[in-house]
């Protein structure tokens, strides 16, 4: 267990390196990714000012809490795009349609693994780093006090809704068995986590658990703040953990059963 | 570790596609919207075969044959319809990690290595992929550098190099893992003629120095002639022949060709008598005879006609495969 830990930390090692220096082959195309991120962290500190220069409470949250829940959705969702979103995306778009999975399913490295990891875009990784700053200004603006608590269940939400998040997507990806245009579901998945930017409790209860269950987006930062600021409860932390091992399940059965009925292409 | 008995080993390998046929025009995408005919397409048929340690078997088929499906059944990247399958005593779709550290497969037309990159560092990915030792990988990657002369290329971007330099970065790629399998599709598709004899003579190399089982497939019958003592011959995925390549000209070669050089001229009708006309350009003239009568009609030419020098040749490798699927597509009209 422990030594297949390692390689596949040394895999990511060298698949980081590779991206890093596929990267600075082109330097511009780094630069301008590098400056998008914080071209959006500016674009979005203007949005949210003019927003709350009308209201100071949205959803029975205020501003420097909705400014952390935005901000840790933010980061979140940058990261998440950093390491595999677009991975997934590409796989939808090209992986099974074009027979590139082919030469994924001969390596001795779990075939999830290396479709989502395989090509970290870090020219994407400024930008949550970028909103980082911002997210930290606004914690230090919080009027409560964060318990120790509080932080413990948070960084075990944190773990649980990551797992949430990913293996729903790879759930979703695995579509790319089945559908020829598999890619617009991940294009709409990734509209919709848009709306995570917002306290995911201001919509109806059907558009909650739908932004909860069927669309993970409520994962990416509201349930984390939930319990940053000790508005969560044992009952809610036990069925986020839940809710991971069933998630993490069904991902795996879903593309045993997907990897199974794998036809390639033709050559 | 040695293996014992064959390495690979099929026993009535079946796979099986649904394929939904559709009329054309717009209304038959709007009918296939709600009636879809399916149809069950046999690509791999009822084959059997083993493969010893160390052989090289030339796989020839036409397209859509069922050379590749068989491949990839073998590879493990799909699951046959039914049949037994056993790849270095693994059944390939198991997909055990200890199972494909030992094999590779290289599709002449896919290529793995990262195009912005130099091919180099692919090959590191491809050692912590296959956990390859420090020194195993210096030492092989150093052997297979200098059997396909590539020292300088490695270091340039993949997507500047040409057609045949990547392919010779892709067989490094996947071969520093020492497979014991190799299975090569299509690998010199594509290449000028003198690459493809450079792919050839490298693949003959690493089956000498690493006493690697190969499977091999091709349409340019060069590179089964040159590398392969065995082949199997499948036909729309029913295996028709297995064995020596040699054999194929016994069993399948209905002719044998009279090539002559006439001393005086004859008529086309006086020609046919002997056989079927080939080629006839005055003095010289190729026809086809039974092969049985070669030898008796070749004496009854020089009885007969003024000949200054007859021989008598067997057909190549290619026009009896050729002519074996032709025939064979002609049976199956029938």
């Amino acid at each position: 267990m422990k030594q297949q830990v390692f390689k596949y930390l040394r895999v990511y090692g060298q698949i980081s390196e590779l991206a890093i220096k596929t990267l600075l082959e082109y330097r511009l195309n780094a630069v301008v990714q590098a400056s998008f991120g914080f071209v959006y962290f500016a674009g979005l500190f203007i949005i949210l000012q003019t927003v709350f220069a009308k209201t100071n409470s949205l959803g029975g949250w205020n501003k420097a809490e909705l400014m952390v829940m935005l901000g840790l959705t933010s980061v979140n969702w940058g990261f998440i795009e950093t390491f595999y979103f677009g991975n997934l995306r590409r796989f939808m778009m090209v992986g099974v349609a074009n027979g590139t999975l082919d030469s994924v399913l001969t390596k001795p490295v779990s075939p999830q693994f290396l479709i989502s990891f395989s090509q970290p875009n870090m020219g994407f990784v400024a930008h949550p780093l970028g909103l980082m700053l911002f997210l930290i200004y606004w914690l230090w603006q919080v009027e409560d006090s964060i318990t120790l608590s509080s932080l413990l269940s948070f960084l075990v939400v944190m773990i649980a809704s990551s797992i949430i998040v990913y293996t729903v997507f790879l759930s979703y990806a695995a579509l790319a068995f089945y559908l020829t245009k598999s890619s617009q579901t991940i294009r709409a998945l990734q509209t919709l986590a848009d709306h995570a930017q917002y306290p995911t409790a201001i919509y109806p209860f059907p558009i909650f658990i739908g932004l909860s269950i069927v669309v993970p987006i409520a994962f990416i930062g509201y349930f984390p703040t939930v319990f940053l600021f000790g508005r969560g409860n044992s009952l809610l932390l036990s069925l986020i953990v839940s809710f991971a091992v069933i998630t993490y399940l069904f991902s795996k059965i879903i593309w045993r059963i997907s990897l199974r009925r794998y036809t390639s292409v033709s050559s | 570790m040695t293996q014992d008995g064959p390495v690979i080993s099929l026993r009535n390998l079946k796979k099986y596609f649904k394929v939904y046929k559709k009329e054309p025009g717009l209304l038959g995408s709007v009918k296939s919207l709600w009636h879809r005919e399916y149809e069950e397409v046999k690509a791999v048929d009822d084959v059997s075969f083993e493969i010893q340690p160390g052989e090289i078997v030339g796989f020839i088929g036409q397209n859509g044959a069922g050379k590749t499906t068989t491949l990839k059944v073998l590879s493990g990247l799909l699951y046959p319809t039914s049949g037994e399958v056993s790849v270095l005593g693994y059944n390939p779709w198991d997909r055990k990690a200890e199972f494909q550290k030992q094999f590779a497969l290289v599709m002449g037309q896919k290529n793995q290595l990262w195009w912005d990159l130099p091919a180099m560092e692919s090959f590191l990915l491809n050692k912590a992929i296959y956990e390859v030792p420090d020194t195993q990988f210096k030492k092989t990657l150093n052997k297979l550098m200098a059997l396909l002369e590539v020292e300088d290329i490695v270091k340039i971007q993949v997507r500047k190099l040409s057609l045949g330099q990547r392919m010779k970065c892709e067989l490094i790629a996947a071969l520093l893992h020492n497979p014991k399998v190799l299975f090569l599709d299509e690998p010199t598709i594509g290449l000028d003629v003198v690459m493809q004899k450079v792919l050839r003579d490298f693949i003959k190399a690493y089956n000498e120095e690493f006493g690697a089982t190969i499977i091999l497939t091709s349409h340019y019958m060069g590179d089964v002639k040159e590398l392969c003592k065995r082949a199997i011959v499948i036909d729309h995925g029913h295996k028709i022949f297995d064995g020596e390549l040699e054999q194929i000209i016994n069993r399948f070669a209905r002719n044998k060709i009279l090539s002559l050089v006439l001393s005086k001229k004859v008529t086309h009708k006086e020609l046919q008598a002997y056989g079927e006309i080939r080629e006839y350009d005055y003095p010289k003239a190729t026809i086809l005879v039974p092969r049985a009568d070669a030898a008796r009609l070749a004496g009854k030419i020089l009885n007969e006609l003024e000949v200054a020098d007859v021989n008598i040749e067997e057909p190549t490798i290619d026009a009896i495969i050729r002519e074996l699927f032709l025939s064979q597509s002609a049976k199956r009209k029938k």
